[in-house]
């Protein structure tokens, strides 16, 4: 086992797989956040389904690589990389569909084992922040308690994660990437500032590629070069999180681990073994797709504001069109209903369609479903409350008997077409991704 | 590399001691096959009930997937693994 410590500008900060020999004095009582993250995910639980699968490339996807193995990334691969660039980088590369579901129960009994430790755990598609803030009297040294969760996660469910322990949640996902693969690092309280300085601008949290190629142009490549402008300045350029931007310059990071996050859109899509022109099952497929994203929105307590539908035709062209909703508790059925008006104006060549996508976005917090003003004589409730109701019925017993215990209006007609198990349709590719 | 689906039900012995469940052979038809290795297992807990699957290296050098429902009792081979 292999242990070794780094120092970054002057900031002890330790890495290793046995921290045990030096994880040095206790955290105290300082706030404490680890992120723990699923090393390859997908592609490593597939190489554990099939042994033949060890050590070689292995791509999980669609399209594109929604993972990769170590093996493949080798070979310049991420998730990301077009399946077409994959294979020209490594013909000899496995690519396989993946399977949600699957990648989805292991999640689940890695966080399981996490919430063990900690009290407070937001969870993601394959990583998860555990705030362990306040809880050393009871785990004993919090670095060898997180040790000692990281050898449990692969002694029970065989899959490798990295794990980064910092005092904010930001720090700790930066300080995770010095781990990778398989190996755990920290750094110690009052090292956040020093730390941050010297890392690539991409690292930040909230610089995506867009504003990161603006801040390149500007001069900006690492972390210590945004500190010079003011944060009035950062928040003319990109808004509110401007200001967050400034402070997370520093280093620091106010969000709580578990705090309610809003997602920025919620996506669900999938493509077809053949081209598909026949509109009642793209209907169908729309409907279930459509009734998988407002699941999910109405399971997370949000409704959507804007809706967007797109579609790849068999000859790789694409299309979208996108929607604004304006009325409130956006139900199943009424953003079926935009999402069908959609994919009306979208399906105009007489082609087949490879690729079928849902997605909803600019989220406000749920407000129930919307009472009609003036309702038909006679009703004693407006169609959009009983719209609202027959969701909640449909959520519930989905949550106690699966996604297809309970199928509805268009969907059905993809019931003699498509293979099921009790998570729902098995789809050619399931969305993978955040 | 590639599954193929079988889903079929089978006639399974296992092992259910230590509060675990873990299959040592399986009858598909006439052919009784024993498992030489459990690669990894894992559980489905979407709704009620609970379903456990097994990736199994058969004396063969076949893989399978196994899944026992917890709900019904019951067995099935999912599909096997080929490669090419």
């Amino acid at each position: 086992m292999e242990s070794r410590m780094r120092d970054v500008r002057g900031m002890t900060v330790g890495v290793g797989t046995e921290p045990c020999l030096s994880a040095g004095p206790r955290w105290g009582p300082h706030p404490a956040v680890l992120h723990l993250d699923i090393d390859a995910f997908f592609a490593s639980v597939e190489q554990l389904r099939q042994p033949a699968l060890q050590g070689r490339p292995v791509i999980v996807g669609s399209g594109v690589a929604a993972s990769a193995s170590y093996e493949a990334r080798a070979y310049g691969i991420r998730a990301g990389t077009s399946l077409a660039e994959a294979r020209r980088l490594c013909p000899e590369a496995v690519v396989l569909p993946g399977h949600a579901p699957t990648y989805r129960a292991f999640a689940e009994h890695v966080f399981d084992l996490a919430a063990e430790l900690a009290p407070n755990l937001e969870t993601f598609l394959d990583d998860a922040l555990l705030d362990l803030t306040g809880t050393e009297r009871v785990h004993g040294h919090l670095i060898r308690a997180a040790a000692e969760l990281r050898r449990r996660i692969r002694e029970e469910t065989g899959l490798s994660v990295s794990l980064g322990l910092a005092t904010n949640r930001m720090v700790a996902r930066m300080v995770t990437r010095l781990a990778k693969p398989g190996g755990f690092a920290w750094l110690r309280p009052g090292g956040e500032a020093t730390f941050v300085a010297r890392r690539p601008i991409e690292e930040l949290l909230g610089i995506g590629p867009t504003r990161a190629a603006l801040l390149r142009e500007m001069g900006v490549t690492r972390v210590e070069d945004l500190r010079v402008f003011p944060p009035a300045r950062l928040r003319e350029l990109f808004g509110e999180i401007g200001l967050l931007l400034a402070a997370r310059a520093w280093g620091r990071e106010t969000r709580a681990v578990a705090a309610a996050e809003m997602p920025r859109s919620i996506r669900r899509e999938t493509s077809f073994d053949e081209p598909e022109a026949d509109a009642s099952v793209l209907e169908g497929m729309l409907h279930y797709l459509s009734d998988r994203a407002a699941g999910q929105a109405r399971s997370l307590g949000i409704e959507p504001r804007g809706l967007r539908v797109h579609l790849r035709w068999a000859d790789g062209g694409g299309v979208a069109r996108q929607a604004t909703l304006d009325q409130r508790g956006a139900t199943t059925e009424v953003l079926f209903a935009a999402a069908r008006e959609l994919l009306a104006a979208l399906f105009v060549r007489r082609m087949g369609v490879r690729n079928l996508g849902v997605e909803i976005a600019r989220f406000r917090p749920s407000a129930g479903p919307q009472l009609a003003l003036f309702d038909a004589e006679g009703e004693s409730e407006s169609a959009g409350a009983r719209a609202g109701r027959l969701d909640h019925v449909v959520d519930l017993l989905r949550a106690q008997f699966g996604f297809r215990a309970l199928m509805r209006g268009p969907s059905l007609e993809l019931m003699d077409r498509l293979p099921s198990d009790a998570s729902g349709f098995v789809l050619r590719t399931p969305c993978l991704t955040r | 590399m590639r599954w193929e689906t079988l889903d079929e039900p089978i006639k399974v012995r296992a092992d259910f001691q230590g509060g675990d469940v873990s299959p040592l052979a399986f009858k598909r038809g006439t052919n009784r096959i024993r498992v030489v290795r459990v690669n990894t297992h894992w559980v489905d807990r979407d709704g009620r009930r609970a379903r456990y699957y097994f990736s199994v290296t058969a004396e063969s050098g076949d893989v399978y997937q196994l899944c026992f429902d917890a709900g019904d009792l019951t067995w099935r081979a999912e599909c096997v693994m080929y490669e090419g």
